[in-house]
């Protein structure tokens, strides 16, 4: 059987099947190891990014000088706000590759976008004069500080059922709703903003810990962890985390250690 | 007769089917803002609710597309953000940032119309 092959400038002869051999390899340990090969493609902005703030942005902004208002002069409207407005961020989205899964029979048109998030972090003073600007790749879910007065210590993305107790059997569907959004604990109150809210308007759900009678938290097979706080008057509240992991077990369990600790002040810590 | 109406019809139903609503902007849907003299009020009557509010009140943003054909502007709401990315809306259909300063008195002291998708 007469073989294909390919010329080499320094062995002379390469055969084919000792390529088919090493990309087999290459494309069995990738599936192997991660099931996926990322393919890098030219990187382009994701449909709806702004593509109006890059690394050189940060040069447009002068600590210690400019105000919000210059920041906001110059690049726009920022894509989020901490609750306190002492921090903005204006964010970019670029598809840097896609995602070949290894088995999947694709043509190639509904392969996962690979994304690579730019944020540039505007932090401002009391006056609303910018301390500090930084530009980073790391992904930023929401912009902390404080709110009504008092500094965030604890908060996470969530899921707000309001009126409900997830850890019992749930209302038929439709006679509660679940609201997407972020939850936010200071010393004094928890405060829950909609998604769709900026976080330094007026969130939907604010709870101050003296009304509060009693708050747990659960973790079972059909929740993720969940906090769960019931008022003096007899109302529920319950908040889903949007993640499964220990760490979101941990972030529970913190946030509802803190309000034990305000509405049971004298309750010995175990 | 009866085939013809119904062939007349199908064309009419799916030219109807292929039509969309085209968005119409205005070339002089900014000319009324004059630093110095424009009153918010003026402003939120001319443009409705603003996307965003800041310094209580003092900074409104607003996300305005832009029409090639009409060589104008239209006002966009900000769209929630994706599931994934919650407080981040997307700037869908949304060419350019117009930002808003106030004075104490609510007269627009300065603006910018900032292109966020160069």
């Amino acid at each position: 059987m007469k073989s294909i092959s390919f010329r080499n400038s320094k062995s002379g002869r390469l055969k084919l099947p000792i390529l088919f051999g090493a990309l087999v390899w290459v494309i069995a340990l990738a599936g192997l190891t991660s099931g996926c090969v990322f393919i890098p493609t030219p990187h382009y902005y994701a449909v709806g990014s702004r593509r109006n703030v890059t690394e050189h942005s940060t040069n447009l902004i002068q600590t210690g000088a400019d105000t919000i208002e210059d920041v906001m002069l110059k690049l726009g409207e920022p894509d989020a706000v901490s609750p306190d407005e002492r921090r903005i961020a204006y964010g970019s989205k670029k598809i840097v590759g896609q995602l070949f899964v290894v088995g999947v029979d694709t043509d190639g048109s509904d392969l996962p976008d690979v994304t690579q998030y730019r944020f540039l972090n505007v932090l401002l003073d009391d006056k609303g004069v910018v301390t500090n600007r930084m530009f980073s790749k790391q992904q930023i879910s929401m912009l902390t500080g404080s709110i009504g007065g008092g500094k965030i210590k604890i908060s996470f993305q969530s899921e707000w059922y309001p009126g409900v107790d997830v850890s019992k059997p749930l209302p038929p569907w439709g006679q509660y709703r679940i609201v997407s959004g972020n939850l936010m604990l200071t010393e004094s109150a928890l405060y829950f903003a909609e998604e769709s809210q900026w976080l330094n308007e007026q969130p939907a759900l604010s709870l101050r810990y003296d009304s509060v009678a009693e708050c747990r938290w659960v973790k079972d097979g059909v929740v993720s962890p969940t906090l769960i706080v019931r008022t003096k008057d007899n109302h529920f509240h319950s908040f889903t985390t949007r993640d499964w992991g220990q760490s979101a077990q941990n972030t529970v369990q913190s946030a509802c250690g803190l309000i034990q600790s305000k509405i049971n002040p004298t309750q010995p810590e175990k | 007769m009866n085939s013809k109406f119904l062939l007349v019809l199908t064309l009419v139903l799916a030219l109807v089917g292929c039509a969309t609503t085209q968005i119409k902007g205005h070339a002089d849907l900014l000319e009324f803002l004059a630093d110095g003299k424009t009153s918010k009020e003026e402003v939120l009557m001319k443009l409705g609710q603003p996307s965003g509010k800041f310094e209580s009140e003092k900074i409104l943003t607003y996300r305005l597309g832009f029409d090639s054909h009409s060589r104008g502007y239209y006002v966009v709401e900000r769209a929630p953000g994706m599931g994934h990315e919650p407080t981040w809306a997307a700037w869908m259909n949304t060419k350019y940032s117009l930002v808003l300063v106030f004075d104490n008195k609510d007269v627009l002291r300065k603006h910018s119309l900032v292109e966020v998708l160069k």
